[in-house]
């Protein structure tokens, strides 16, 4: 049955789903770009190469952990690892921090496993997917790219700290601070544009489209994990919170889309990619998009068949 | 041309923090960020207001000084902003449209057209199977007020009714004894989703107790006549994970009573079948239509044990 609805009530709908979904970004935002900042200020590019294991697996190995130190979603993530990268941290590594962070972290773990207390086969494998998918796609984008995939080159990117010491704001300690918050506020609008940008659609999907009438597919062998990843992407729930909507599909759905629905959300979503747009180019976006679509599904269908059914 | 261009951008974006900062501070004062954010992020939003506040205090300091053309020279601060007239005049659209959506329209309870959207949520039963040994009796609703009445004061039967075989359940199994000692539930909105949990989880011996819920009402287009769903939305962080509960009701009176009204119902409980799943339901014997709640939404709440009954 069709749903009859006046066209103000969606706008008051679509206003809520905005707002909210921004507000609830906002602070994750601010505390990537003061992260980021202070990272600038007080991690040397020397010590975070000393920091990264030579050999590239160990390297990977250690990114995937990295979030239980930092436990933050993806939009505060963006901001800490362009600066990451701009100080000279490969882009493997990088990459593993933005998939495997907003997973493998204590609060994330917390919520899944308060959300699944009764179904702990369902956090397991979410953790155990995240972390195999996530080194997986580390080592293969260190095999294959091999071209710069930062949209800006890195040292126009922080042009002014990077410039060494006679930096054009020689006018002392006052225009270093300002220079130092100009940053931090620039860093702070670009990243919003994007999160601006993702929030709006994101927002009108909520409003328009019927997920409830979709859950007839929900048992499908194939179907179900199709429609939850494509649920996950569309959707961008924060990771913080996703495990709540999953438990709310769990008659409806079998678990093995839910963990789908629960590995791809945080790795990739709509608000996610427009987010990476704003780091890397449009091709290396598109390359690791695919890969985490294709990995996925792939764990995610074959756990669910093998262990789950 | 390009002081001003510097300008027109740092005062802009000082305008901008300013009014977004205001605008979590009305909210705030409004009571209304309650129906944006759930409450275990709301610190840190309010905290981002005071962040934004005083990123907004130093960009203008900026936009002064580049005013006095202090900053003019600084070309390092033209590099990042890479986006050409159009890209930065989206990015400040972009920013305008929750302000102005934010101040101009009023603020709404999300209730029956997300409902609608997401599904609700009705407590679908599980079908398990009963032990013998366990379940009061043969449990056909009649009966199990009977024999609930008669178990009441006695403890170690207690803990044969509600049995659980793993933690969360002995959570559930926990709240089930203290809710079935007393003499009518009333489903408290801060504990809410857990009392019914428990209830679904344990359904049999709650079979013809007294329950109080409020609740806006709600129809699925296959119900009948005399039936509705009392809903609620439960929100964890944002809106965007806000998924609808309900439980359905049944009264002779269900037709007076328009989808989105908020009631405060009284009833026995029961249980029926519902597109092919056995859910339980509310006899409804006291209707009454009452103001929505300060705060609509319900939260998962952890530690539900230490709610206080009733």
């Amino acid at each position: 049955m069709l749903s009859f609805s006046l066209p103000y009530e969606d706008l008051l709908t679509f206003r809520t789903m905005f707002i909210s979904i921004f507000l609830e970004a906002l602070p994750f935002i601010l505390l990537g770009v003061v992260f980021s900042a202070l990272l600038q200020v007080f991690v040397s590019e020397q010590r975070i190469a000393r920091m990264i294991p030579k050999n590239p697996v160990l390297g990977v190995l250690a990114a995937c952990l990295f979030g239980i130190l930092f436990p933050i979603c993806e939009c505060g993530m963006i901001p800490v690892i362009r600066r990451l990268i701009a100080k000279g941290m490969p882009v493997y590594i990088a990459t593993v921090f933005i998939l495997s962070g907003p997973i493998l972290n204590p609060i994330v773990f917390f919520a899944t496993y308060t959300a699944f207390r009764s179904r702990p086969e369902i956090w397991a494998s979410r953790m155990g997917l995240a972390l195999i998918i996530a080194f997986s796609i580390g080592l293969i984008i260190y095999r294959v790219v091999r071209y710069p995939p930062l949209r800006i080159r890195a040292e126009h990117l922080y042009a002014q700290e990077n410039s060494g010491q006679g930096t054009p704001h020689s006018g002392g300690r006052t225009a270093k601070l300002t220079g130092f918050f100009n940053h931090m506020s620039q860093e702070f609008f670009e990243m919003s544009k994007y999160l601006l940008l993702g929030a709006c659609i994101t927002a009108l999907i909520h409003t328009f489209v019927n997920t409830a009438r979709l859950s007839a597919y929900g048992q499908g062998p194939l179907s179900s994990h199709f429609l939850m990843a494509g649920f996950a992407y569309v959707l961008s729930i924060c990771s913080n919170s996703d495990a709540f909507v999953a438990s709310s599909f769990v008659n409806v759905f079998s678990a093995g889309s839910l963990i789908t629905f629960l590995v791809l959300g945080p790795m990739l979503d709509l608000k996610s990619t427009l987010m990476l747009l704003s780091v890397f180019k449009t091709r290396f976006v598109i390359t690791l998009g695919a890969l985490i679509v294709v990995l996925v599904l792939v764990f995610s269908v074959g756990l669910d068949h093998l262990l789950l059914r | 041309m390009k002081n001003k261009r510097l300008l027109f951008h740092n005062v802009t974006k000082t305008v901008l923090l300013l009014a977004l900062s205001g605008y979590i501070a009305y909210l705030v004062e409004t009571d209304a960020l309650q129906l944006y954010i759930g409450t275990r992020i709301m610190p840190l939003v309010k905290g981002s207001a005071l962040v934004l506040y005083a990123l907004a205090v130093i960009q203008g300091f900026i936009a002064y000084r580049s005013y006095k053309g202090q900053m003019a020279e600084c070309d390092c601060c033209e590099v990042p902003q890479t986006s050409s007239r159009f890209g930065s005049g989206l990015l400040y659209a972009l920013f305008i449209l929750p302000l102005l959506l934010g101040f101009t329209l009023p603020d709404t309870v999300l209730s029956g057209s997300l409902a609608n959207k997401k599904g609700m949520q009705l407590g679908t039963v599980p079908l398990r199977q009963v032990n013998p040994a366990t379940s009061p009796g043969n449990t056909t609703p009649g009966d199990s007020i009977v024999t609930g009445a008669l178990i009441q004061a006695e403890e170690p039967d207690l803990d044969q009714l509600f049995q659980a075989d793993n933690d969360f359940d002995r959570d559930l199994a926990e709240l089930a004894k203290k809710l079935y000692v007393l003499p009518a539930i009333e489903v408290k909105p801060e504990i809410y989703m857990e009392i019914l949990s428990s209830i679904i989880t344990f359904a049999d011996p709650f079979m013809g107790r007294e329950i109080e819920i409020t609740g806006f009402v709600y129809r699925e287009p296959d119900l009948a006549a005399n039936q509705f769903v009392i809903g609620r939305i439960a929100v964890q962080c944002c809106t965007a994970d806000a998924s609808p509960y309900g439980v359905l009701a049944e009264s002779e009176k269900a037709a007076e009573f328009k989808n989105d009204t908020w009631v405060k119902v009284k009833g026995t409980l029961g249980h029926t079948v519902y597109n092919g799943n056995s859910i339980i339901k509310i006899d409804v014997q006291q209707i009454e239509v009452m103001e929505a709640p300060e705060n609509p939404y319900i939260y998962p709440n952890f530690e539900f044990l230490n709610v206080s009954l009733p």
